[in-house]
């Protein structure tokens, strides 16, 4: 197990390397150097360009400034915003926390009543509860989450505004815990509604091809309660897909903060990213990707050990070392 | 076990109806059947797939599902009314009053979760503890040793040996429902299985509904037997009563379906055309596991599917290859068509060495037929362009409609109408596939034609049929064929020679007679053994 | 049901795009007064500017529906014969780079992937190997890149399954051609189960190509698209003009919702099909 773990962390680890190598030639290849966004000024003389140009080093070699990146990043230095010259590392390390908190908000919001509309449709098939979840479900999944953040913005901000975080109106959540999870909740509740159809639907129906299996039929025939049929054979049953499902979703998160981050104004890691991007900003922009790739792998590598984990005939073939 | 007239009976099933659907497009999956069971009666319910026995089963557990509506004049299990129960009412019955014995032990069984687990659930806490002198005299000393393993550790003879523990061993049920136990299993394994649940029910004293579609096996077992057909029950009578005077028409198709001893031990048929052999097979080698080289450690174990096996085959002759399932013989029939390449050895046909890779002139001269005819076609080809593409790939037929032609000829020999030619994969039964694969096969004019278990997967009935129409066409077209299969009583009513395979060895091969009679190899003597005894003849379990 | 309500909103919104830019006059004249409610003169009201929101609407769904199905076909273009070869060499070194190209794209989520794309590139039209590229095209093809992976994996995937399948091994066996297995059997057994992922992927497209106009990262203003009208909006909701933001983000969700009712529908009966 562990072994395993192991196994599929060197083998994200090595992809994570070849992605940001082709990350930096690309960025480096790129007609949006830094070099071309220079003010006016600036870029008509010579002489001030090639300050810039060493100052960024980008007037030595291609290998040097890979070399170079390699080990500034083995420091986590991540260089200086081209912005306003503040260090990368430090922007980064302040805005994680939020879309971090947001992120488990939205996975709870998710996770917990998908689990739950999922396995109400599941058990009441063909009824109008199972009706509803899919309706439910569809329209989650098709709701931009941008559009129903602005939405959300006016039609709840009018009534309750304290749900409502205002511009950069963040409370960490070492402040004041009750305040802080109260100012994400609008912002968790957008972004987890399409997991939680993801969840649902997925849950029903993996769930509704178990029940309908030989061995629920056996331990029904033998009299086995309806409840025991449901957390002895099915629930466990349908685990691994489930949290297969959970990868999937963690995908959408990460996606999704950028956006509805930039709609409530919340100072997160995807806000971040895209104002980096829209300013030409290059190591932050770089920086964010990396950290990103860096979460979104390390939660899919969890995903992966935990699906195994889940499920007994998985464990037994990786112990058998057919991975 | 009959009952006597003093015993109230343990079931009494009358006038049972089982309709799917509302309305007008409900359909009747029973109809007016009834029955009763004596204690410790077994009674045996027969009839060919879809004849409403599985319905029957289920409406007496009440597991039909919300889409099936049961009613009856009477449905009683000791004297108390299963009709209009509810869940609860239900509970009291499955698994106390009414044991299931399912068909197939592997899926009945959870797949994720260790045996010890699952027994636990039936049989109450520690249950392998308490019941171990039980499991072991049910032949369950490996669940015993093992509980914490999962269930595709053990065989499949184990896992109906414990889904009979987890039926009978936590209470006595009055009634076994034992749905076809035996379809998936090997004919020694099926035997030592029925063997089981017999002592079981002598322990018990329950009374059992047999469910099955081979009448050999229900003759060994019940004391009466029924026979349905499209939701009737159209005959009941004692074993014997039905093989010796069957009444109605589908009971004689039933009987007809038995192997029978046809042409058994008849001296082996000269070859019409004489002359040397169509196929020779020099000293053929096949081990499967990775070789040197290959990305990973070479595999540690080596299997020897086909070890030294020399064998050779006369214009005309039916050749069958007989062995249990993992002898081999699929992979012999493999390498022999080209889908394997050969480990070492030599395959000769016409007395030409044949290339590991096969030219398509080669291939054309083999035609090979699968043991799947479900999945022998691409399911979204009609079976006129399938049929179309094999002669066009040959540059047989100068259009289109010739080779429609051809197809259709082809198709009217193996019993098949010309509106097959516009149908898909999936609008076709089992036994018209296992047909229109043969017709494939021959349309291309093959010297040698190789059958894997072309018949494993079909209802008795249809089995017989199939095997008839190899034997004809062989005869009509001179065609040399080998045939692979597991059952020996089917090589023998149509083959001239047999071999033995066991571990890719051949450890017997010649005429019938010569392998069958007098100084039998004992691999040949335990495969006899094996053969289903005549149900017309005593034997009983 | 699901199957007609998906067919009626994505029939909705296609004739929206193809037939709204026509009756309707120019998306950035100016044409009334500023915020308008929805009337007879502007059934979708107007903005901020004083401009005819039913003319940018439609315009802007215009945009949507030709940037996500122009992406959608070039990913396509560039999948499908990867994953075919990719299955025709299972296990091989073409098979083997192919799947290393496809995981070091999924490193980041496709949504983020598409972003980067175009961040790298900064904004604006640029030339590559001499040749104008519009802001727009850049666009397409950086969606286009991130269904790709996508895509790829399903084509190799469900064309390994094919390949392994016995009836292949049957023709095989009966002298039928590798080139004429993978076009005649194979591919057409692909094409269905792609179909149905097309549609679905086209929901995703549509969804992108709207939130990276939100984000000021699509196809530039004055142009309208969904999603800056939308971005637009949520500056000006607090002004009471509730049309604003609601009327395009309709749009935009029965697009979305049909290409996801259709494609669901879609997949069911290929799941039907194969059971039967």
């Amino acid at each position: 197990m562990i072994r395993f773990a192991l196994h599929r962390a060197a083998s994200l680890l090595v992809t994570l390397v070849v992605a940001v190598s082709g990350l930096f030639l690309v960025l480096h290849a790129s007609p949006g150097s830094p070099l071309t966004n220079l003010a006016p000024s600036v870029a008509a003389d010579p002489e001030a360009r090639a300050a810039v140009a060493r100052e960024t080093g980008l007037d030595r070699s291609m290998a040097e400034q890979y070399g170079d990146f390699w080990a500034s990043l083995l420091h986590l230095d991540l260089g200086t915003s081209l912005y306003d010259g503040s260090s990368v590392s430090e922007a980064i390390a302040s805005a994680a926390p939020v879309s971090f908190q947001l992120g488990l908000m939205a996975a709870a919001v998710a996770i917990g009543p998908g689990v739950v509309a999922g396995v109400v449709a599941a058990r009441r098939r063909g009824r109008p509860a199972d009706a509803a979840v899919r309706v439910l479900s569809v329209v989650a999944i098709s709701v931009p989450s941008y559009w129903l953040a602005v939405l959300c913005l006016v039609l709840v901000g009018e009534r309750w505004p304290d749900l409502v975080p205002a511009a950069g109106g963040y409370t960490p959540f070492g402040t004041d815990p009750v305040a802080s999870v109260r100012s994400l909740l609008l912002p968790a509740v957008v972004l987890g509604l399409g997991g939680f159809a993801m969840v649902a639907r997925s849950l029903r129906s993996s769930l509704v091809g178990v029940l309908d299996g030989d061995d629920v039929h056996f331990a029904r025939a033998m009299g086995m309660p309806e409840h025991q049929v449901l957390g002895r054979i099915a629930l466990r049953a349908v685990a691994p897909s489930t949290v297969t499902v959970v990868g999937l979703l963690v995908g959408g998160l990460v996606s999704g903060t950028l956006l509805v981050e930039s709609v409530f104004a919340l100072p997160g890691l995807g806000q971040l990213m895209v104002t980096a991007f829209v300013r030409g900003d290059h190591p932050l922009a770089l920086g964010t990707a990396l950290v990103t790739a860096v979460v979104f792998l390390g939660l899919n590598l969890v995903v992966d050990v935990a699906g195994v984990a889940l499920d007994p005939r998985a464990r037994r073939r990786v112990a058998a070392g057919r991975t | 076990m009959p009952s006597t007239a003093i015993d109230p009976p343990v079931l009494v099933v009358d006038g049972l109806q089982v309709r799917y659907g509302h309305g007008a497009g409900a359909v009747a999956a029973a109809s007016d059947v009834g029955f009763e069971l004596g204690r410790g009666e077994v009674f045996g319910l027969v009839g060919p797939s879809g004849c409403g026995k599985s319905s029957t089963c289920g409406a007496l557990l009440g597991l039909l599902g919300k889409t099936a509506s049961v009613s009856a004049r009477r449905l009683e299990l000791e004297g108390r009314s299963l009709l209009g129960l509810d869940d609860r009412g239900w509970r009291r019955v499955r698994g106390r009053r009414i044991a299931l014995v399912p068909q197939h032990p592997r899926s009945a069984l959870t797949p994720i979760v260790a045996v010890g687990r699952q027994l636990d659930w039936y049989l109450g806490p520690h249950a392998v503890d308490r019941h171990a002198a039980d499991l072991r005299a049910l032949g369950l000393e490996s669940v015993v040793a093992r509980p914490r393993d999962l269930p595709s550790s053990f065989s499949g003879g184990q896992l109906q040996r414990l889904v009979i523990a987890i039926a009978t061993l936590g209470s006595s049920p009055a009634l076994l429902l034992a749905d076809e136990p035996t379809s998936t299993l090997d004919p020694t394994v099926a035997a030592s299985v029925l063997d089981v649940l017999a002592e079981a029910r002598r322990r018990t004293g329950s009374a059992m509904l047999f469910v099955s579609h081979d009448l050999a096996v229900v003759a060994q077992v019940c004391d009466r037997v029924g026979v349905m057909d499209a939701g009737r029950l159209v005959e009941v009578g004692s074993p014997l009563e039905l093989f010796e005077a069957p009444r109605h028409e589908v009971t004689r198709r039933l009987v007809d379906a038995l192997p029978t001893r046809r042409r058994a031990w008849a001296p082996a048929r000269t070859s019409p055309a004489g002359g040397p052999p169509v196929l020779e097979l020099d000293h053929l080698y096949r081990y499967h596991g990775r070789a040197p080289g290959r990305s990973g450690p070479p595999s540690a174990v080596v299997v020897r599917a086909v070890d030294d096996v020399s064998l050779a085959v006369a214009p005309g002759e039916l050749a069958a290859v007989v062995g249990e399932s993992g002898s081999g013989k699929t992979t012999l029939a493999r390498v022999v068509a080209g889908a394997l390449a050969p480990t070492a050895g030599v395959v000769r046909l016409d007395g030409v060495e044949l290339s590991a890779a096969r030219s398509r002139g080669d291939r054309r001269r083999i035609a090979l037929v699968g043991q799947h005819p479900r999945s022998a076609f691409n399911r979204r080809r009609r079976l006129g362009a399938a049929l179309d593409q094999v002669q066009r790939v040959h540059g047989i037929g100068a259009s289109r409609a010739e080779r429609t032609d051809r197809s259709a000829g082809m198709l009217a020999r193996v019993g098949l109408g010309a509106e097959a030619l516009g149908r898909r994969p999936q609008e076709l039964s089992g036994g018209e596939l296992a047909r229109a694969a043969l017709a494939r096969a021959l349309l291309v004019e093959p010297r040698l034609l190789v059958l894997d278990e072309p018949t494993a997967s079909l209802d008795p009935p249809v089995k017989r049929a199939v095997l008839d129409l190899v034997d004809e066409l062989r005869r009509d077209l001179g065609l040399a064929v080998v045939l692979i299969t597991h059952e020996l009583d089917l090589a023998w009513t149509v083959a001239d020679t047999v071999s033995v395979l066991d571990h890719g060895r051949l450890v017997a091969s010649g005429p019938l007679a010569a392998v069958l009679d007098g100084d039998r190899h004992p691999r040949v003597a335990a495969l006899l053994e094996r053969v289903p005894a005549d149900p017309r003849g005593p034997g009983r379990r | 049901m699901a199957d007609r309500v998906g067919t009626a909103l994505l029939g909705a919104f296609v004739l929206l795009a193809v037939v709204g830019p026509v009756l309707a006059g120019s998306p950035t004249a100016l044409v009334g007064d500023v915020l308008e409610p929805p009337s007879w003169a502007h059934p979708f009201g107007t903005d901020s500017l004083g401009r005819d929101l039913f003319a940018r609407t439609a315009d802007g769904a215009r945009t949507s529906l030709v940037v996500s199905t122009a992406a959608v076909a070039l990913a396509l273009l560039v999948a499908v014969p990867a994953g075919l070869a990719a299955a025709r060499a299972h296990g091989r070194w073409p098979d083997q780079a192919v799947m290393r190209v496809v995981e070091s794209t999924q490193v980041v989520p496709q949504f983020v992937l598409v972003v980067l794309l175009l961040g790298l590139g900064g904004a604006g039209p640029v030339q590559v190997l001499g040749v104008h590229v519009s802001t727009t095209a850049r666009i397409v093809a950086c969606i286009a890149l991130g269904f790709v992976p996508f895509f790829a994996r399903i084509a190799r995937a469900s064309a390994v399954v094919e390949l392994e399948s016995e009836y292949v091994e049957a023709l095989r066996v009966a002298g039928v051609g590798e080139r004429e297995l993978l076009v005649r059997d194979v591919a057409p057994n692909v094409a269905p189960v792609l179909g149905a992922q097309v549609l679905l992927a086209l929901a995703i497209a549509v969804f992108a190509e709207g939130g990276l106009s939100f984000l000021g990262l699509g196809v530039p203003a004055p142009h309208p698209t969904l999603g800056n009208l939308i971005a637009e909006a949520g500056g000006q909701l607090l002004d009471g003009a509730w049309w604003y933001a609601l009327i395009p983000g309709l749009v935009l969700v029965a697009g979305i919702t049909g290409c996801n009712l259709v494609g669901d529908a879609a997949a069911d009966r290929l799941v039907r099909s194969d059971l039967r």
